[in-house]
């Protein structure tokens, strides 16, 4: 859905999986996060909403920070996953694969076993 | 840094300050709006909001810091301390001796030692002097109940020391009345060195976390 008009709330329930997922292509930082949300139609998710969640993924071990300096610019903080990231990305994943199929299995009842039987 | 973000980084500083947060993590945190910013070409405000409410929700991510004692502050503190309970010995001993000497008494030397000590850490360490913050009345210090009690032990020991100079009156030996402010401020000023060591450490450490 590009523009991005989604409820806050749904957002915020699915940020943590979608910025485990952007790093487990590869390592980035917080305005680059941001831009790849943004593209992939969830909006703009400003950074006061970002960076706590950021700090909370750093704090349970599932991302590890390196500071890089960039050319001439300032000082910008990579998050890598870790191992213990990329055991929660699958957990997460199969969480809401089974979470989106039973909202479906309610949304959609003529549809038998919802969008996902 | 914009004078507009720099007034944004100010209140974030203090508000992160309130809610116990760290002079790195804040050094890091305020790396990451300046990078963010000079990405997005957005201010301060623009990007992360209130600069209370964001400093609210991210002090609340942050690790809880390891209960522990620095022990290096917390010699200083001791120095302070017993620096303090010397001159107030040597001054006194100043105005009551007529002669050059002064007597030693046992509770003089456990004023100095142990009660003016044990007066300064109940109510200058941190647990003492910080009180907890609740996280629905952040500007404001909650109730704490350790607080009280260490303010009510603060005033018995100020009452023991008291009791203890004038009643352990015994001589142990005669000094020279010059002794014991002598020794009190010479430590108070190795005390104020250590310090001004121990704080440009921390300083300097600071300013290594976030590159």
């Amino acid at each position: 859905m590009p523009g991005g008009s989604f409820p806050a709330d749904w957002l915020r329930g699915a940020l943590d999986l979608c910025v485990l997922a952007i790093l487990a292509e590869s390592a980035s930082y917080g305005y680059a996060i941001a831009q790849r949300l943004e593209a992939a139609g969830l909006g703009a998710v400003k950074g006061g909403t970002l960076y706590p969640l950021l700090a909370r993924l750093e704090a349970a071990g599932l991302v590890a920070p390196s500071w890089r300096t960039g050319d001439g610019g300032p000082s910008r903080k990579y998050l890598e996953l870790t191992d213990a990231g990329r055991a929660e990305l699958v957990h997460r994943r199969d969480l809401w694969r089974q979470f989106t199929a039973s909202v479906d299995r309610l949304a959609y009842p003529l549809e038998a076993g919802g969008r996902h039987a | 840094m914009p004078d507009q973000d720099s007034a944004w980084a100010n209140e974030f500083t203090i508000q992160m300050t309130v809610q116990g947060a760290g002079a790195g993590d804040i050094a890091k945190a305020l790396a990451d709006v300046r990078a963010h910013c000079a990405d997005s070409g957005e201010s301060a405000y623009e990007a992360f909001g209130d600069p209370k409410t964001y400093a609210t929700a991210l002090a609340a991510e942050l690790p809880a810091k390891q209960p522990g004692i620095d022990l290096r502050a917390f010699g200083v503190l001791l120095m302070t301390a017993v620096a303090f309970g010397l001159l107030l010995v040597g001054s006194v001993s100043l105005a009551e001796s007529r002669d050059n000497e002064v007597p030693l008494t046992l509770g003089k030397l456990l004023l100095v030692v142990v009660a003016v000590p044990a007066w300064v850490v109940l109510t200058q360490t941190r647990w003492a002097r910080r009180r907890p913050r609740d996280p629905a009345t952040p500007d404001r210090p909650a109730f704490d109940e350790r607080y009280w009690r260490a303010l009510w032990l603060a005033l018995g020991l100020a009452v023991v020391g008291a009791a203890l100079w004038i009643g352990l009156d015994r001589t142990l030996w005669s000094v020279s009345k010059w002794l014991f402010p002598g020794l009190g401020f010479g430590l108070l000023v190795l005390s104020q060195l250590a310090r001004w060591l121990v704080t440009r450490s921390a300083a300097e450490a600071g300013s290594t976390a976030a590159p």
